[in-house]
């Protein structure tokens, strides 16, 4: 009796836990902000829940904080705070849309037992999609500084990372604590590190999008451009994967480590 | 692209009792006399569209008068494309449609020009009207203005989903206005392409569809997600 109580708990505890496995897609996850107290373009924002034209805002946006169809200029520039015109947009995949962050001098990881030709790379701070993150994470830009939106806009207060949820995301500007980024991860790390790390040319990636298996390697899925690894390559930031942190897969019994590290 | 479709649903969703032409009227591509000094023959349509002497040589010709850009354009380029390790994917030049709209939007072309020749006017009296003078943030560029839009002009199906995992498929997935027609249908044109009109119907009424964009604004995003799997 005892035995079939237990069963049952186990097979209880494993359905919730199936059942608590969070569902992907952005709509899922910490980055859906169409509620955000502070989307000027979400439900609870200035936008409302429906359209209205004389504000000229729209309700309930979940990709505008990120992204704009139509890119205006200076609000992404770094540190920014003036409007431009749509005929000076800049080239700025993937249609990024959020004020950059303005700091150029990170501390960065100075590895203990690292690759040195790697870490010279790291050395110069983040480039690339990591200072997209960064320009929310860094806690130096107001969430809601995006599209037209700036400091010299009437009506915004600033909410930086800081300020929400106790600051747990905020990973400030002293990146030394954090897994080093925007380094090249090729053949000859793999090599150099006498295969410590896997050939990222071949080793596969083991993710799985949309459903199915990408059946790429780490090259191809995870490093930006084939060659950086960068925050995208272990965090989703559209939460395809529905893992836990919105990791590109779950690191149950680390197997995100895993994937890259020979250990 | 069902234009009377969507004006069914706008006014269904709305609630509004609709003028037969009404969409369009009080907003920024009306231009009776009103609201351009210039269009003294006070039509609401002919600066777009004509019923007679259209220009031909237009691949896509909506019975289309308004004289063509000749314009060429710095393009977005994809940044992650298919996978991360993907090269960035240059997306077409613009024709199609989107080859109609930057005819006045890209700042090279009066607004009111037609067939070559300015409209209506008497003896030069008005002269050209420029997008670029005068509407300065509707104006997309031809050396920078496309290099920050969305991809236009290029096609959008089958194959490229089977590289891009997170795009939903255009000829199954059914769009959000209700009529049950496909991505494909609704917002692809002939030759299943994404252009400027897979996102703006250049007829709808700007008071409940801001800047004529389409599934009633584009609220809670759902025109992204749409194409969008994220
Ligand atoms: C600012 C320019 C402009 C004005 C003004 C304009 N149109 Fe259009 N119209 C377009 C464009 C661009 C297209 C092509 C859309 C496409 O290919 O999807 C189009 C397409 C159409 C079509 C074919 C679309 C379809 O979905 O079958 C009809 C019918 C039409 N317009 C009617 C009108 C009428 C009637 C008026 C006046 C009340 C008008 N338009 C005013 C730009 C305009
Ligand atoms: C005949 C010239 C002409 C053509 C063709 C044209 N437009 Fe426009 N459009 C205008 C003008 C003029 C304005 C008003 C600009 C302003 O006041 O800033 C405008 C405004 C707009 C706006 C902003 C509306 C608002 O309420 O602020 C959008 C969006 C737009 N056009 C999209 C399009 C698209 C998409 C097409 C093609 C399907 C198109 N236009 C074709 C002339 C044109
Ligand atoms: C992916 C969807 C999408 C595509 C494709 C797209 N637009 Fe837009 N466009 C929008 C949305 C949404 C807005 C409303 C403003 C915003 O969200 O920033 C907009 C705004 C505009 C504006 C108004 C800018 C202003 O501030 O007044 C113009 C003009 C315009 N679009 C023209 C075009 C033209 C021309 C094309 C084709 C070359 C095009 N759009 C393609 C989604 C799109
Ligand atoms: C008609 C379908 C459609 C709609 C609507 C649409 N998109 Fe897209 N979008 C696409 C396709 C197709 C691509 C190309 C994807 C690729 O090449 O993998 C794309 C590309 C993009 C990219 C560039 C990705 C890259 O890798 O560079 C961004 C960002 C984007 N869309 C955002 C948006 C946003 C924001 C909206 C809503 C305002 C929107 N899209 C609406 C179909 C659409």
């Amino acid at each position: 009796m005892k035995y079939i109580k237990i069963i049952l708990l186990i097979v209880l505890i494993v359905s919730i836990t199936e059942k608590g496995n969070a569902q992907s897609g952005i709509t899922n996850s910490l980055h859906n902000f169409s509620s955000a107290s502070w989307n000027q373009w979400g439900s609870n924002g200035l936008g409302g829940t429906s359209a209205t034209s004389t504000s000229g805002r729209i309700g309930g946006q979940i990709c505008a904080p990120c992204h704009a169809p139509h890119v205006y200029t200076s609000n992404v520039s770094p540190g920014s705070s003036v409007i431009g015109p749509m005929t000076s947009a800049p080239s700025n995949a993937p249609l990024w849309s959020h004020q950059l962050s303005a700091v150029t001098s990170y501390s960065t990881y100075s590895g203990y037992n690292m690759d040195s030709t790697a870490l010279a790379q790291a050395a110069g701070g983040p480039v690339g999609t990591s200072k997209l993150c960064l320009s929310c994470h860094d806690g130096t830009v107001s969430m809601n500084y995006y599209r037209t939106f700036s400091a010299s806009t009437s009506g915004i207060k600033p909410i930086l990372m800081s300020a929400i949820n106790g600051g747990a995301s905020n990973l400030g500007t002293d990146l030394r604590n954090d897994h080093p980024i925007s380094f090249v991860y090729d053949q000859g790390l793999s090599q150099r590190t006498n295969n410590g790390v896997y050939d990222p040319t071949s080793h596969a990636s083991g993710i799985i999008l949309g459903g199915s298996a990408t059946n790429g390697t780490i090259q191809s899925d995870l490093l930006e451009g084939g060659t950086l690894l960068q925050c995208t390559s272990c965090h989703d930031p559209h939460n395809g994967a529905g893992a836990p942190h919105m990791l590109v897969k779950s690191n149950t019994a680390s197997a995100l480590c895993l994937t890259c590290h020979n250990k | 692209m069902k234009f009377k479709k969507s004006i069914l649903v706008g006014t269904i969703l709305l609630g509004i009792t609709p003028l037969s032409f009404g969409q369009i009227a009080n907003t920024a591509h009306d231009f009776t006399l009103s609201r351009a000094h210039w269009n003294l023959a006070n039509e609401m349509c002919n600066v777009c569209h004509a019923p007679h002497n259209t220009d031909v040589s237009q691949a896509h010709n909506p019975l289309w008068i308004h004289t063509t850009t000749q314009a060429n354009y710095t393009l977005y380029t994809g940044y992650t494309f298919s996978t991360k390790g993907g090269v960035g994917q240059q997306y077409g030049t613009p024709d199609g449609s989107s080859k109609l709209c930057l005819s006045c939007h890209d700042g090279t072309v009066a607004i009111n020009s037609v067939n070559g020749a300015v409209l209506d006017t008497i003896g030069g009296k008005f002269g050209s009207v420029m997008m670029g003078t005068t509407h300065l943030n509707s104006t997309i560029s031809p050396t920078t203005g496309l290099a920050g839009s969305h991809p236009i002009s290029f096609v959008y199906d089958q194959n490229l989903v089977g590289k891009d995992p997170l795009l939903n498929n255009p000829l199954t997935t059914i769009t959000p206005s209700g009529n049950g027609v496909t991505i494909a249908k609704e917002l692809l044109d002939a030759n299943g392409k994404v252009q400027c009109t897979s996102c703006h119907d250049p007829h709808l009424n700007t008071t409940t569809n801001w800047k004529y964009v389409r599934y009633n604004n584009n609220v809670g995003s759902q025109l992204c997600l749409v194409c969008h799997n994220k």
